[in-house]
Parts: structure tokens; C-alpha cells; sequence
């Protein structure tokens, strides 16, 4: 699983939670620079995307997913065991 | 011992930064490490002795707990150890903070015991999911006692620490100890002149707060606020500067909070690594736990996560307000978030600036009786522009001294680069370290003539 093919399969996640069907999310894109992502789009967008790929974050883990590259970087690591 | 004091500044930073550096230089690791303990244990014991027979037990009994946790597999013991070694945590802390209100003790208050609790939780529950194998006695004693953040803070995560006490002291010591100097001499302006000015003036109006004109009452709230941003601000980034001059990086705390235009974003701006504590290991705990997140339950989980963080303040029904008014207004903030209505920024900003001082009055006033006293002569009244009873409560000297930083503070609280953003441009240049010269210079001046005062949140 690529960043790019994870990338790809997150954005129909965050259109759908953040209710913006024609958002673009890149790797850059975090709390700071995606209007209406804030602490609780953030617990729905872990949720959907806990479901989507079966996988779990710790709570330990919620602050290092600043942008959509860090989320990746976990994701793959979580998906590859 | 302070950080702005002769004794801290003079003889322990110095000594503490050449026996480190000297051991790493040496290779001797370990003795880096020790020698970092032994003074961090100093440094707490310093005004106290007896806060140390309060520090110990709670890392000792945490090592321990820690690696009870790790060794069991099964889910449901694992679970059984984590809350076996939460609750002892939250008691002792409950114990000390509200022993003096229920049984009318007058106790003094172990300093920093608020946050190496927090921070032992967030070790805890890190062992529980496996994000961190468990500390060694050596490197436990030390992420819980390190004396840049024992205090009060910023709030730093073992696992963010621990590995950096294996690295440290190995890079580019001049340049650390240039920004770290750089970032401690903001700190300590921002301490002893700024706050200190600003809490005289706050303090004049807070201690007889009864018939005060509107301007006067806005004015010791607005002191207030100014007074506890540059006092936890200034002790955020002497910690930081400290920590960066031995070669360790610890969180930001704060990222100019005034230029926040909603509730929800003044705690994505100030202190900021309680925020990130209470939204990570309250917040999202509490809000998984209803079957559904929706808005409504997402409110129940703001309005208790922030009462808590209230209480963790203090015992006072004042504290319990705070918290309560912040947690309604982030919830609020949510829903008018959802609507999609727009404020123009310039209203969106005052309202939030406004909002943010009025509940600070609760956190500083004596009881929730003067505070709702002050509130209400906030709201424009009869009495509108007089100064009369500020100028009788502050001496005529005494204001013509504090004039030019509260002019300068206030400027720089609301237009001024903040910490952060001034280290990360920072250069070691002539001019640079002129400029450092001259405001650790001008710091020591004032202190020389006010007697050091403690940290607003040394009472937390």
C-alpha cells in the first residue's frame, strides 16, 4: 500500500466527515489549513478511517497525527502487521 | 528555587550545563544522566525539603506500576493494572489539592505535583497501549523530576523526553546554548517586568473590588489576563530555553493566544500542552464511550473534559465556573461552527478576547461572590470612566514605573512575534546577542529591586 494509494482512498473520508464533497486533501493538509477540521472532525475522521482500513490508533498516538502525511506514515506502519 | 532569581541564573544553570556537558563530553552517559537527576532533585527541594517525600513515592510507585502493566498480555489484567495505577495517582493528587477545603487544613501545596501527575497518567496509559516500553528507574526518576519542567511544566510526554536523555548534549552545544539563552532572556522580561507590572495592577483592583467605574474594572481584568499570559508565557519559555540550552527540545505551551478569533481556537493557542492533554485522554475517552458522536455528545464530553480542567486548577467553586463557562462556549462554538454562520473577524476576535477575560476574573477573583461583582461593573454602568480607585490603590510612583511595560506589554501581547516564532528565526549575530545582553540585563535590574515573586502557577 503506497502513500499515494492511501492518500487517494482517504479523500473520499474526509469529504464525506468534514462535509465538503469538493475538498483535496494533500499531504500538507492538517487542523491548521482544512477549514472545519478541528478536535471533533478529528475524532470522526479517526473513527471512519479506523473502520475503512480496520486498523486502531492509541490514544497515545491522536497528537502525532498533526497533517495527512503523518496520518499516512502510522497508517502504513498499522496496515503492513 | 526560581528561575528568576540570582541563585538559579548565577550559580545553579552554570553548573548544572558544564558538569552535563563535561560528562557527555567524557562519553559517561550515565553520569550525564545522574548528574542531571541529583540536580533536578535540588532544584525541587530547594525551597522545601519535604516536597521531595512527595515526589519520590509517586515516581517510585509509578516505575513499579509501569512494569506491571507491560508483562500482562491478556487485555482485561492489562486494563485492571492501568486503572490500579491511575487511581493512586488521582487521589494523591485529589488529596493534596482539596485536603485544605474539606478539612479546613491549611496544607502548603507540593510544588509541580498537579503536573508530574499529568504527565506519569500520560506515561501510564502510553505502557497500557504499547506506545512505550517502560522507563528504567534512571530515566523514569529523571523525565518525571527534570527540573526545566517540574514546576509547572510544559507538559512533556515521556516518550518525547526519554530517548532525547540517551542524545542530548551531542550536537552543536554553542548553538543551544545561544537560543537557549536567547529564549530564557525573552522569558524572564516577559516575568519579571511585564507580569510583575501587570500584577500590581491587577492585584490593587482584585483586593478591594467593589465600587469600581466600568474603565476600572476592565482595566484590572484586562491586567489580570495580561499579568497571566506573560508570567505562564514568560515561565513556558525560560523552561524551554533552559531545557534547550543543555541540548533538549520541550514542547510550546503557548502561540500568541490573543490572535484567536474563536474558543476553539484560544486552546489551540494557550497552554497549549494541557489542551492537548485534556482533548487526547479526556475529551476523545469520554466522547468514544456514547455509542454515537454527534454534536450532543460531543458537547457532554467538552462541558465535562473542561470542568475537569477546571477543578484541576483548585478547589474553589471559581475554578469549577471557569471551566464550566469554557466548556459551554468551546460546545457553543461547535454548533455555530456546524451552522456555517460567519462572523466578521474583527467582532469574532473581540468577542472571543472578551470572553476569555471575563472568565478569567472567576479564575482570579477570591470567591465567585467578588467575581460575579466585578463581571457586573464590566457591563457599562453610571460610573463609567473614573480612575479614582485605581490611582488611590496604587501609589503615585509606583504607576509612573509601571506605565511604560504595560504600554509595551500590551502592545506585544496582541501585535508582538512570539516566542516560538522569534527562536525559530533566531541568529547568534552581533547584533543578536546584544540585544540578549541588554534584555537579561535590564530583567536583572528589576529583580534586583523587587523581591523575586513565585509563579502564578506554582499554586496549580
Amino acid at each position: 500500500m503506497t502513500s499515494d494509494n492511501l492518500l487517494e482512498r482517504l479523500q473520499p473520508i474526509f469529504r464525506d466527515v468534514l462535509d465538503q464533497p469538493s475538498l483535496t486533501i494533500t499531504t500538507e493538509s492538517s487542523g491548521h489549513n482544512v477549514e472545519g477540521w478541528d478536535s471533533l472532525a478529528h475524532i470522526n475522521l479517526v473513527s471512519a478511517i479506523e473502520q475503512e482500513f480496520k486498523i486502531r490508533f492509541a490514544l497515545g498516538e491522536l497528537q502525532d497525527l498533526k497533517n495527512v502525511g503523518d496520518m499516512i506514515e502510522l497508517m502504513r506502519a498499522k496496515i503492513g502487521k | 528555587m526560581l528561575f528568576n532569581s540570582f541563585q538559579f541564573i548565577f550559580w545553579f544553570w552554570p553548573v548544572v550545563c558544564i558538569g552535563f556537558y563535561l560528562l557527555c563530553s567524557a562519553n559517561n552517559r550515565q553520569g550525564a544522566k545522574v548528574w542531571l537527576l541529583m540536580l533536578s532533585l535540588v532544584f525541587y527541594g530547594w525551597t522545601r525539603l519535604s516536597n521531595l517525600l512527595v515526589l519520590i513515592p509517586s515516581i517510585l510507585f509509578n516505575y513499579f506500576l509501569s512494569r506491571k502493566i507491560v508483562v500482562h498480555k491478556d487485555a482485561k489484567q492489562r486494563k485492571l493494572y492501568l486503572w490500579l495505577a491511575l487511581a493512586p495517582n488521582i487521589l494523591y493528587l485529589c488529596t493534596f489539592k482539596y485536603a485544605n477545603a474539606v478539612f479546613g487544613t491549611h496544607w502548603e501545596f507540593p510544588l509541580g505535583l498537579s503536573f508530574f501527575t499529568v504527565t506519569q497518567v500520560m506515561y501510564l496509559v502510553d505502557c497500557f497501549e504499547g506506545l512505550t516500553p517502560p522507563n528504567s528507574l534512571l530515566d523514569h526518576s529523571l523525565f518525571v523530576s527534570f527540573f526545566p519542567y517540574i514546576a509547572a511544566g510544559p507538559l512533556t510526554r515521556s516518550r518525547i523526553i526519554v530517548r532525547q536523555f540517551d542524545s542530548a548534549g551531542n550536537r552543536d552545544r554553542a548553538a543551544d546554548i545561544a537560543r537557549g539563552l536567547f529564549v530564557f532572556a525573552i522569558g524572564l522580561v516577559k516575568k519579571v517586568i511585564f507580569a510583575d507590572s501587570f500584577r500590581r495592577l491587577a492585584d490593587a483592583g482584585f483586593l478591594q473590588p467593589t465600587n469600581l467605574s466600568t474603565l476600572e474594572a476592565w482595566i484590572i481584568s484586562v491586567a489580570f489576563t495580561l499579568e497571566i499570559y506573560f508570567d505562564f508565557s514568560g515561565y513556558s519559555d525560560m523552561a524551554i530555553g533552559i531545557a534547550l540550552s543543555l541540548g533538549f527540545e520541550i514542547p510550546e505551551n503557548f502561540n500568541s493566544p490573543f490572535r484567536a478569533q474563536s474558543v476553539i481556537e484560544f486552546w489551540q493557542r494557550w497552554h497549549m500542552t494541557l489542551s492537548n492533554f485534556i482533548t487526547t485522554y479526556l475529551y476523545t475517552p469520554i466522547v468514544r464511550s456514547f455509542k454515537k458522536v454527534t454534536l450532543a455528545t460531543a458537547s457532554v464530553a467538552t462541558i465535562t473534559a473542561m470542568l475537569i480542567a477546571g477543578i484541576w486548577h483548585g478547589a474553589g467553586w471559581n475554578f469549577a465556573i471557569w471551566g464550566l463557562l469554557h466548556g459551554v462556549a468551546l460546545s457553543v462554538n461547535h454548533y455555530w461552527k456546524k451552522s456555517k454562520r460567519r462572523m466578521p473577524s474583527l467582532l469574532a476576535w473581540a468577542a472571543t478576547f472578551v470572553f476569555v477575560n471575563i472568565t478569567l476574573v472567576f479564575f482570579r477573583a477570591p470567591d465567585v461572590v467578588s467575581a460575579v461583582s466585578i463581571v457586573k461593573e464590566m457591563i457599562p454602568n453610571p460610573n463609567l470612566l473614573s480612575i479614582t480607585a485605581i490611582r488611590a490603590k496604587v501609589r503615585g510612583v509606583e504607576l509612573e514605573v509601571m506605565l511604560l511595560p504595560l504600554l509595551i506589554g500590551t502592545i506585544l501581547a496582541f501585535w508582538g512575534k512570539n516566542s516560538g516564532e522569534l527562536r525559530r528565526t533566531f541568529a547568534p549575530t552581533t547584533r543578536s546577542s546584544l540585544a540578549v545582553a541588554s534584555l537579561i540585563l535590564v530583567a536583572l535590574l528589576f529583580m534586583n529591586s523587587n523581591i523575586a515573586q513565585e509563579f502564578v502557577y506554582f499554586a496549580f
